[in-house]
């Protein structure tokens, strides 16, 4: 079977084939972990430059994500125990005071495309909050969001949380929302900050030394 | 120097794409708000500490809210428009929505609103009536809709619009609600509405068709009241986010433009007053064809988003619409300097006020971190450089 295939029903946001596709390519013997690498991470890298390209607005990419999270639901309990083809895990949230999540959700599916696992948080959260699922979740990443000017802040505190609790160097922060900026992201001291979805993917794939 | 026009020639000349005499300045009525917090200091830095024990800076359940600043302070800011509004309108912060507890309530629409319980901030929604899947065509129809034409929701509205247009001088400003797109999101789901448009057309078809005929025979109604004395008839929607758009263009208009001309169209029957779209975000490309429906300015005009630039916005389409916002939310108000927002002030002035077609305010509500001093600056600068006779 051509995972070629599967790649283009990601691409095209077709999850009913993406999920049949996935069925049969087990049915015959392929290996999960096959499967996510190179038929659904491919897929996903192609719908993140087509977002990024602005060729694909939110409605497909969404769309696309749909068909990839299908496709993952039958491929996650037999990946290795990390529940990633990536070994790598996720938290991602919305900052305290803020309860917009679409940006956040995207990101996490985008990181999930790209072989990560990914707790989803959820919104309104402390940093002690954040910084308890990082813990607990032996997780690698940190992708905060935050949609308020008057929220942002809270970003600081999440990072400066993990400075004083000597936790900071044991994992990425990376920051995104409308108001959110490269500068800021500096200031802050996190690790990073990009407009959309699809970029910020990239830069995360290539701190971590993914293709 | 003396002012040779009413607030309501002011606003109605820059509406209508002519030179005032002055920028009109508006606070309050579109998007522009203050919120309790900001208004507090505002009101000290004034010299109004009064304003701090108005019953609406206190309400348990919403902590920070929009609200109205006094004439007063309306008065010291230059502010040239007056908002009146229905008691009850098919809104979903209404009177009639349902407090669930303190953090929460239900709108009429059936949505969940909610705000956040680790901080002060607003409420936002959380759950729509039809965010699960299995929903059907016939779950639209079927739903118990809120009605707009009891007659109790525009009570007493011809009686305070007439009083605003006949005793005052000020450009009179009515809210009509939401085009249909915000609704749809808000009952359906942000992210399924949106996978709708793509997977389940016909679905996101009957619901944006349910929505505007809700929406239509409101603003009927409301219109048919305060439609002879208003000046600028307002419904709010987003289009965009900071990066782009909602929609491809192509979607937008195969898919949510009739919805939204149908809206347009209902103030245009019913007024002579000035339709005004609020959409925040990056909507560059959708503004053809919002120009094509009958909308006569964009509010806020987001200059901080990709693509929209104030330059660009008034070359390309300054002939056929008038701006109203601008002042930006994002960085400067929030976080910049007095000088700073002095500067974004006298910037918009000379690129979107140039020949006439500009309402200056700012650029979303003015929330909780946006310092009472550069809300000053902001006001004063607009009322010092906005003469056209001084540029």
């Amino acid at each position: 079977m051509d995972l070629n295939e599967l790649k283009e029903y990601v691409v095209l946001g077709k999850s009913e084939e993406a999920e049949a596709f996935t069925l049969k390519a087990l049915s015959e013997g392929m290996e999960a972990s096959d499967i996510v690498n190179n038929g659904l991470i491919p897929g996903m890298d192609i719908v993140g430059d087509k977002f990024e390209n602005r060729e694909y607005y939110m409605p497909e990419m969404l769309v696309s994500a749909k068909a990839m999270k299908k496709a993952m639901a039958l491929l996650k309990p037999l990946l290795t125990k990390s529940g990633s083809s990536s070994g790598l895990r996720a938290v991602c949230g919305t900052v305290a005071g803020d309860l917009h999540d679409i940006g956040v959700s995207l990101v996490g599916m985008m990181l999930e495309g790209a072989g990560f696992e990914v707790i989803y948080l959820g919104v309104d959260k402390s940093p002690s909050e954040f910084l308890e699922s990082m813990k607990s979740n032996e997780a690698h990443v940190l992708c905060m969001s935050a949609l308020l000017t008057t929220t942002i802040k809270n970003m600081g505190a999440v990072v400066q949380t993990a400075i004083d609790t000597g936790v900071r160097d044991s994992m990425k922060i990376y920051v995104g929302g409308a108001p959110v900026t490269e500068k800021f992201s500096d200031q802050i001291g996190a690790d990073g900050y990009r407009p959309n979805a699809g970029s910020a993917i990239k830069m995360i794939k290539k701190d971590f030394g993914m293709n | 120097m003396t002012n040779r026009m009413t607030s309501r020639e002011r606003v109605n000349a820059a509406l209508n794409l002519q030179q005032p005499d002055r920028v009109p300045i508006d606070c309050g009525t579109i998007a522009s708000s203050i919120s309790t917090i900001s208004y507090a200091g505002l009101a000290k830095l004034l010299g109004f500490p009064q304003e701090l024990n108005r019953s609406d800076m206190n309400d348990p359940v919403n902590p920070d809210h929009d609200l109205t600043p006094s004439e007063e302070i309306l008065n010291l800011l230059g502010v040239d428009t007056r908002s009146v509004s229905p008691d009850q309108p098919i809104d979903s912060q209404s009177l009639s929505k349902t407090q669930l507890d303190d953090y929460t309530y239900r709108d009429e629409w059936g949505v969940v609103w909610e705000r956040p319980r680790n901080e002060v901030g607003p409420y936002i929604y959380r759950q729509g009536p039809f965010q699960k899947s299995g929903i059907t065509i016939a779950d639209i129809e079927r739903y118990a809709w809120p009605d707009p034409l009891e007659p109790h929701r525009v009570g007493g509205l011809k009686e305070k619009a007439a009083k605003l247009h006949n005793e005052t001088d000020y450009a009179i400003v009515i809210s009509v609600g939401h085009s249909p797109i915000a609704p749809c999101q808000r009952l359906r789901g942000f992210g399924e509405f949106m996978e709708d448009l793509v997977l389940n057309p016909k679905l996101a078809e009957a619901l944006l068709e349910k929505v505007t005929s809700v929406i239509v025979e409101s603003t009927n109604a409301i219109l048919k009241e305060a439609g002879p004395y208003v000046d600028v008839v307002n419904f709010s929607d987003d289009l965009g986010f900071q990066d782009r758009g909602y929609f491809r263009k192509e979607m937008f208009q195969k898919q949510i433009k009739p919805f939204m001309a149908k809206c347009v169209e209902a103030i245009h029957k019913h007024t002579d007053g000035k339709a005004v779209i609020h959409s925040d975000g990056s909507i560059f490309d959708l503004i053809p064809d919002l120009i094509d429906i009958g909308t006569d300015a964009i509010n806020p005009v987001q200059t901080t988003a990709w693509n929209m630039s104030p330059d660009k916005l008034k070359s390309e389409f300054g002939k056929d619409l008038a701006f109203w916002g601008a002042i930006d939310t994002q960085q400067a108000l929030p976080f910049g300097t007095s000088e700073d927002v002095r500067k974004d002030v006298r910037n918009k002035i000379d690129i979107l006020g140039k020949g006439g077609g500009y309402v200056l305010t700012s650029c979303h509500t003015i929330r909780s971190e946006v310092p009472a001093e550069n809300i000053k600056a902001m006001f004063e600068t607009a009322q010092e450089y906005g003469r056209y006779d001084a540029l």
